[in-house]
């Protein structure tokens, strides 16, 4: 018996001794935030991820940043002047250092957008460009100009010059992604492969610092720069991450205060809602039903009536979902559009979407007289996560039950595959998600435009192209908005995508978390200026 | 002994390459790419793939990867950790995996005997009908809800251990992921040491030293442990290789830097080279572990190395 005390009171103290091992945290005001993957990169030209490119924009400053209202203020960019022909955009940089004494310079903003735009070093992040409407873009796409011809310039250390083939309003406020930030060329080309493998080969010019970390780690902290150009605005003197993969331990953690953010899974949202740390919010992303346009019974419009109008999206969003989700009418899944008012581009505009089963009904009718047939079966191809099996288990029984004769047949199958047979158009029907990365519901529209890749209706309209191509060369703001105005309306009477509802972020966030901004599109989550009140 | 290794280790190669053909099989004709982000042009996406090597033709790439994987280049990671080379990936996790998953094997297999032996020596007693229902307990019950239960008693509700993992304090923080991966091998020892242990003391030879006047303690250790381990070897082999490739299930629940859920992740994101090198380490490690265990075997038992003609 004596001997089991000892050996009991050896290991308690080496347990003790091992846990004051324990090196301390970061000291001063620090948030500390959870996520539930590992960043997938630190390289800015290629970083896609969402949470990566919140870390990102507290690490490297870009030429704006979204304030609150969602407006850019400048970051890097002192002051910007634009041609009176909205084609060449000069912006002035402010004085501000890299984390190794370098000046920042347009020329670093030069070899980052070209660098960015060399295809050839498989930066899949690319993409953002081919939004933005740069000289010589499209060229360099096709292989006919090389990436060094894109139409950027520094005339002078402090002076980047952006040239437009088009005029495009909504610059500044896609220019705030990290994307578009500088990088420091020499540095860059000195690591090589291994750049931003590790805080030893990465350079930094903003708010934070970040120290000790390696492409992997579950956990990581950002410091407070005090070289920061406006480094008096940022009030947190670090920000500790730990990747939470399991929402069950997120939550442990956050209410054993180890953490100030969990996110939440939907089946964990009713448990939570009534919370004071329960933060729920839309995200730009959007789910849809497309109707294959070569299948012939799918060319009938009142069949494809019959399926939008069957859906009681409102009994969805409230009834199955539950998670802060809304009902979604519109086909641009944009959001993000605004006008000169400050009006956003879908809360102006009727929609032609609706539930009324008595519609879907009589369109049913209709489509049966005119394709000769007293039933149908079409497909219905789902990915096999259990949202969207759910989703497309309601909306099958919605239309059947609405449309008496109407078989709708599920075809679960990996997302991979979906896309897959989304893109080869071997499908009837699919349940298709789609996101907003750019401020321009031009942008979005063009995906109804014939022989477009994203265009997986195979939907063709003559009228409609013709008005989308002439939107793109447009100079007059009003113009371009009654435009997508009309193009919006002609996609949705044309059945061309079936809304069906709009995601949101649940989140358990710390109360006392103050001045933190929440974007929808770029950076999702800013908390550069956030404060923890005491 | 010598030509049964090298018998066994060249048949391992030959496996090794099966199965990496087999997967490179599988991949190819599995949907998608790597880069499937429908917003990059058809252009795009065929330039970002041929900067990989993936426009190359089937064998090609095979052989590549082959080639250059003797080489100690296995490539880098496509979007897991976009441009890490692979081999600093597993550098990075696979001592945390190790770490963990070596605790765990010596708590299971220590606790299994322990309990093994306690349920075994004291057969149809209130001791053994404890130990079972515990060893039941342990290999029925699924590693999530154990971890569950670990993670809100020990780590939230009681305070007493961390339930999330920190390189800052690796040895308290690994405590509850060694202990849920540590049940299924405690399980698997305990029942197998209990009903060994029942076996042989029921064999003759037993009765025999007995009425030797063999010594408690001598007959236990010489004559009944010694048999019984003999055979616990082969209970751990598969259990070793388990423990050593991560668990998923503990490393979400745990926050744990590993490999368990790697090789899940790098199939749904279509990571060629991540998948082929787990895929390629796991087996190499079942391989290497299944050796070892039968040359354990034939050092232990002498009569294995008799029938082997060794």
């Amino acid at each position: 018996m004596k001997n089991l005390s000892r050996l009991v009171a050896i290991v308690l103290v080496m347990v003790m001794a091992m846990s004051m091992l324990t090196v301390a945290n970061a000291e001063g005001k620090v948030l500390r935030l959870t996520q539930n993957v590992e960043m997938d990169t630190m390289d800015s030209g290629n970083t896609g991820d969402g949470y990566t490119t919140s870390i990102m924009s507290l690490l490297v400053d870009s030429l704006f940043r979204l304030d609150a209202n969602g407006v850019p203020q400048g970051a890097l960019c002192e002051s910007y002047e634009v041609s009176p022909d909205g084609l060449t955009y000069t912006f002035k940089l402010r004085d501000s250092k890299w984390s190794n004494g370098d000046p920042v310079t347009a020329h670093d903003f030069v070899y980052a957008w070209k660098r960015a735009v060399t295809v050839e070093y498989g930066f899949e992040h690319i993409f953002l460009f081919n939004y933005l409407p740069i000289k010589n873009m499209p060229e360099i796409n096709k292989g006919t100009v090389p990436s060094s011809e894109l139409g950027v310039s520094a005339p002078d250390d402090k002076t980047f010059v952006v040239e437009l083939t088009a005029p495009c309003t909504w610059l500044t406020s896609f220019l705030c992604d990290c994307a578009f930030g500088p990088l420091n060329q020499k540095f860059v080309e000195a690591c090589g492969d291994q750049y931003a493998l590790s805080s030893e080969t990465l350079l930094t010019c903003g708010a934070f610092t970040l120290d000790n970390w390696t492409a992997g780690d579950l956990t990581w902290t950002l410091t407070k720069n005090p070289n920061y150009w406006n480094a008096d605005k940022v009030k947190l003197d670090a920000i500790e991450y730990q990747v939470i993969k399991d929402t069950q331990t997120g939550i442990m953690a956050f209410e054993t205060d180890a953490a100030d953010m969990v996110i939440l899974t939907s089946d964990l949202v009713d448990m939570y809602q009534d919370s004071e740390a329960f933060f729920s919010a839309p995200t730009t992303y959007s789910w849809y039903v497309v109707p294959n346009f070569n299948v012939p019974e799918l060319q009938n419009v009142n069949l494809r009536y019959a399926l939008g109008f069957a859906i009681d999206r409102e009994a969805l969003v409230t009834d199955i979902l539950a998670d802060g989700s809304r009902a979604k009418y519109d086909c641009n899944y944009s959001d993000v559009f605004f006008n000169a008012a400050g009006e956003e581009f879908n809360s102006v505009r009727p929609d032609f979407w609706s539930c009324d089963k008595a519609a879907a009904a009589k369109y049913w009718e209709a489509a049966k007289a005119e394709l000769n047939v007293e039933t149908l079966t079409l497909n219905f191809t789902v990915e096999d996560s259990e949202s969207a099996q759910s989703v497309a288990a309601f909306i099958q029984s919605e239309i059947e039950t609405a449309c008496p004769g109407l078989t709708i047949n599920l075809q679960v199958m990996p997302k991979a595959q979906r896309l897959d047979d989304m893109e080869t158009g071997n499908f009837q029907l699919a349940l298709h998600r789609t996101g907003s990365s750019v401020p321009n519901v031009l942008a979005k529209l063009g995906q109804y435009t014939t022989g477009q890749a994203l265009n997986y209706a195979k939907y063709s309209n003559e009228e409609f192209d013709t008005l989308y191509n002439a939107t793109l060369t447009e100079t007059n703001a009003e113009v371009i908005w009654n435009n997508c105005l009309d193009l919006e309306e002609m996609a949705q009477k044309s059945g061309v995508a079936i809304p069906v509802y709009r995601t949101a972020d649940c989140l358990l966030l710390n109360p006392s978390i103050t001045g933190y901004v929440k974007n929808l599109i770029g950076i999702s989550w800013d908390f550069m200026f956030a404060d923890i009140a005491e | 002994m010598k030509k049964y290794v090298l018998k066994r280790l060249l048949m391992a190669v030959v496996t090794l390459l099966v199965v990496l053909l087999l997967l490179f099989t599988l991949m190819e004709i599995m949907p998608g790419s790597p880069f499937n982000n429908p917003e990059l042009t058809p252009e795009q996406r065929a330039k970002i793939e041929a900067r990989y090597g993936l426009d190359q033709p089937f064998f090609n790439r095979y052989i590549n990867y082959i080639v250059n994987m003797v080489q100690g280049d296995f490539g880098v990671s496509y979007n897991i950790q976009q441009n890490m080379p692979i081999a600093d990936l597993l550098v990075k996790r696979f001592p945390v995996t190790i770490r963990i998953g070596l605790q765990a094997i010596v708590i299971g297999v220590l606790m299994g005997l322990v309990m093994g032996i306690l349920a075994g020596f004291n057969h149809n007693k209130l001791m053994d009908s404890i130990m079972s229902a515990l060893a039941i307990i342990g290999v029925s019950m699924p590693a999530f809800a154990f971890a569950l239960l670990l993670a809100y008693f020990v780590g939230f509700k009681w305070q007493m251990l961390p339930f999330l993992y920190s390189a800052k304090s690796p040895f308290l923080s690994s405590i509850l992921p060694s202990l849920t991966l540590a049940m299924s091998p405690m399980a698997s020892v305990a029942r197998y040491t209990r009903s060994e242990i029942i076996d042989v003391m029921n064999q003759n030879y037993i009765t025999l030293a007995k009425t030797k006047g063999v010594s408690k303690p001598a007959l236990t250790i010489r004559h009944v442990l010694r048999n019984v381990l003999t055979g616990v070897i082969t209970v751990i082999a598969p259990s070793v290789v388990n423990v050593l490739t991560g668990s998923l299930v503990v490393e979400k629940a745990f926050s744990v830097p590993g490999i368990g859920g790697l090789l899940i992740t790098a199939i749904q994101e279509n990571d060629y080279n991540v998948t082929f090198t787990l895929a390629f380490i796991y087996c190499a490690l079942y391989i290497l572990v299944m050796l070892t265990v039968d040359i354990l075997y034939g050092l232990i038992d002498p009569r294995i190395r008799v029938t082997k003609g060794e």
